[in-house]
């Protein structure tokens, strides 16, 4: 498939339910999660996502996120 | 959506999920709704059986039927569940405490007797809930609240434990591995008999830092490098000594379930009643 049709994944984190444990940045090989500056109303300083137009769709993120703030959507 | 999301399952105005940041009751929650998901399980089909503790509390965020059940006593709720009413897919969820410690009896005689329940066990290494005191599962030499010097015993091995008492499917996998997670309970939900997966997670709150492994992430890392295929732990010299556990499908039989053998031997009483 070529570049220009090929599926676009689009990341996003819930930002409400996400307690920062970092798993996503860990295993995402296009390290696309980066913490925000800001904080949740639990305190923790929630992953943001930074440069989702190069998610390749692998889900290790999704599969591994503890909280279930992950979500990956196909255009 | 392509891939299985398993959210159709989650109960949302419960979030956010009441464990600690980086635990890995949440991963294997995600994999077991996306388990539900990828074999179509109607919510009114599954029955989700769950005992006390941290994971105990997973059946707040699930919209299946479910049943809270008292410390260690997961296993005999669901084989009542299950006699009454073989139609149901029947899931225990249990952690060490619950699985392997307190209702460690209850694990051994539901193998044995092959009940066609699917017991997931998150096995933490530590009481989480109530302070991080030492369980069965607890490795030789841990640190743990109450083992400050390290743990004198030795740990249990559940599957083992589960595979000698005549388990059909006994598997074992990290979190660290979500995706195996959920191919694993779906294996296991899909066979007759008991089946087990024990889910090997991290404690990021108190049994990490305790042994050194100060952030969630690096009780990660210890999984990837500790759990390994059975055949690469064979080769390992002193791999129980380092530490190393195997991961992955350890027993797949089939031998006939409790419900199958019962309904055997009631038709035997009938025959020889006459038909009645």
């Amino acid at each position: 498939m070529d570049k220009k049709n090929r599926i676009k994944f689009r990341p996003s984190v819930n930002e409400t339910n996400c307690k920062a444990c970092g798993y996503c940045q860990e295993c995402c090989p296009k390290k696309i999660f980066e913490p925000s500056d800001k904080f949740n109303a639990q305190g923790y300083q929630y992953i943001t996502v930074v440069n989702g137009d190069t998610c390749t769709g692998c889900l290790q993120c999704v599969m591994i996120c503890p909280d279930l703030a992950i979500s990956i959507k196909e255009e | 959506m392509s891939h299985a999301t398993g959210l159709e399952y989650l109960r949302k105005e419960a979030l956010p999920l009441m464990w600690c940041s980086g635990c890995g009751n949440g991963i294997t929650l995600g994999a077991m709704l996306r388990a539900f998901e990828e074999l179509r399980y109607k919510k009114n089909e599954v029955v989700v059986v769950s005992g006390i503790g941290c994971w105990g509390k997973a059946d707040d965020y699930i919209m299946t039927n479910a049943l809270h059940t008292t410390h260690g006593r997961a296993l005999t709720y669901a084989t009542g569940v299950k006699a009454a009413n073989p139609e149901l897919h029947v899931v225990v969820l249990m952690g060490d405490g619950d699985g392997a410690t307190i209702g460690g009896n209850h694990l051994i005689h539901a193998a044995r007797r092959n009940m066609d329940l699917t017991a997931i066990i998150v096995n933490n290494f530590n009481y989480g809930m109530t302070g991080g005191q030492f369980s069965a599962t607890t490795p030789a030499a841990s640190i743990t609240s109450t083992s400050i010097a390290g743990n004198p015993e030795r740990g249990f091995d559940i599957c083992g434990l589960a595979e000698a008492a005549g388990a059909n499917y006994v598997a074992r996998e990290t979190v660290a591995n979500g995706a195996m997670l959920k191919k694993r309970i779906v294996e296991a939900l899909g066979k007759k008999g008991f089946s087990l997966v024990e889910v090997i997670s991290p404690c990021t709150t108190l049994f990490g830092p305790r042994n050194k492994m100060k952030q969630p992430i690096d009780m990660i890392r210890w999984m990837k490098e500790k759990g390994v295929p059975r055949a690469k732990y064979e080769q390992l010299a002193n791999a129980e000594a380092d530490g190393y556990f195997v991961t992955g499908k350890l027993v797949d039989k089939d031998y006939p379930d409790f419900c199958a053998s019962y309904e055997s031997m009631r038709s035997r009483i009938n025959v020889r009643a006459g038909g009645k």
